[in-house]
């Protein structure tokens, strides 16, 4: 069972919602990454989203754009962030990490070789934004031979029908975008949220969470109370800019903002 | 065009409709089959492609086009005086005047 498979089992088992962080590898500098990754845990955190850096990042707003930039000042590359997540699982086991990105990297480097390496590093998931499932085909079939799990998005707008395809290749979580637009963006609105779930929940088992807006302990905790899961990216990100400068007062700052987040949905 | 890891490359065209660092994949096949033999042209000749049609014809092209007529004209000479070159002026220049006018000094 892979372990992302496993952590909603268990949280599912205790009643809880997954806390699901998400940064830029790289971002300040790839030396911290690492360091953030395990703060994270510390915080709470049931799956990492470890986002690799793009030039054209083209569904982030302005935080992560902002992230990947500062990351590819550094050269950060797809092989470096895989060596993050072998660094990573020296110490940590069991926290499943999930790569999101964009497509380019990943067949630049070739996807069989991409495969082997994010299976051999540890990584438990892909989740590739410019990947539609009609193209999952092409790469769906090398993940899953190394119990690598496929991870889609699915949007408001996304219809019914569209959302079948996509559940019928997703694997691990769904992952449902709560806004139109672009990450960083305006506030989640819970009762629209539950309200595209709940067809959702008939067409999969798999755990629903809800990314994009997500900011604070109090819509974590709303959006929890509708979904299986809670994603927050740009809410980190955003610290992490503002200490850019200082990157040593960066893991408590991540673990200030998760960890309210993680009281809240437990409450 | 992308680098080595796959991020997408800076551009510079002097045509802003070419400034772009993909293609479709029309053009991606027909290269990968050899159907269509691609071709560059600096800015430098696409300047002068661009004054020359103007001039002598009295017709201004998109920059866009005037790339294939800089490359026209390279091919003319290699040419026998029978043979014939077909151009696609795919956009006319009024739209360029502006960056023309920048780069000859002249304020419109």
């Amino acid at each position: 069972m892979n372990r992302i498979d496993q952590r909603f089992a268990a949280l599912k088992a205790q009643g809880r919602r997954a806390l699901i962080p998400y940064i830029t590898a790289g971002d300040p500098a790839p030396e911290h990454t690492v360091g953030f990754m395990h703060a994270l845990v510390r915080a709470g955190a049931d799956v990492i989203e470890l986002g690799v850096p793009f030039s054209d990042p083209m569904a982030d707003g302005p935080v992560i754009q902002k992230a990947c930039e500062r990351a590819l000042v550094h050269g950060v590359r797809l092989t470096d962030l895989i060596e993050m997540v072998r660094e990573f699982r020296r110490d940590d086991a069991e926290t499943p990490v999930v790569l999101m990105g964009y497509l380019n990297p990943v067949e630049r480097m070739g996807l069989e070789a991409f495969a082997d390496a994010a299976r051999d590093a540890g990584i438990d998931g892909v989740l590739l934004v410019d990947m539609p499932p009609e193209e999952a085909d092409l790469m769906g079939p090398a993940l899953k031979a190394r119990g690598l799990a496929s991870i889609f998005l699915v949007a408001p707008t996304t219809s019914r029908a569209r959302a079948a395809t996509i559940c019928a290749h997703g694997e691990g979580y769904l992952y449902y975008v709560s806004l139109k637009g672009v990450t960083g963006g305006a506030s989640v609105d819970a009762a629209d949220v539950a309200e595209h779930l709940a067809p959702l929940r008939e067409m999969t088992e798999l755990p629903l969470c809800v990314g994009f807006g997500i900011r604070d302990g109090a819509s974590a905790a709303e959006v929890g109370r509708v979904a299986d899961g809670v994603i927050v990216g740009s809410a980190l990100v955003s610290r992490i800019a503002e200490h850019a400068e200082r990157p040593e007062a960066i893991p408590a700052e991540l673990e200030a903002v998760l960890g309210e987040m993680r009281q809240a949905l437990d409450a | 065009m992308s680098d080595e890891g796959g991020q997408v490359s800076d551009t510079h065209s002097i045509s802003a409709g070419l400034d772009y660092p993909g293609v479709g994949p029309e053009h991606a096949l027909w290269k990968d089959v050899g159907r269509v033999n691609y071709v560059a042209a600096d800015d430098d000749a696409v300047l002068e492609a661009f004054r020359e049609l103007t001039h002598v014809e009295g017709i201004m092209p998109a920059l866009e086009s005037a790339h294939a007529l800089a490359h026209a004209r390279v091919l003319a000479p290699q040419m026998r005086p029978d043979q014939h070159i077909v151009v696609n002026l795919s956009g006319r220049g009024d739209k360029d005047i502006l960056t023309v006018a920048k780069l000859d000094g002249i304020e419109l």
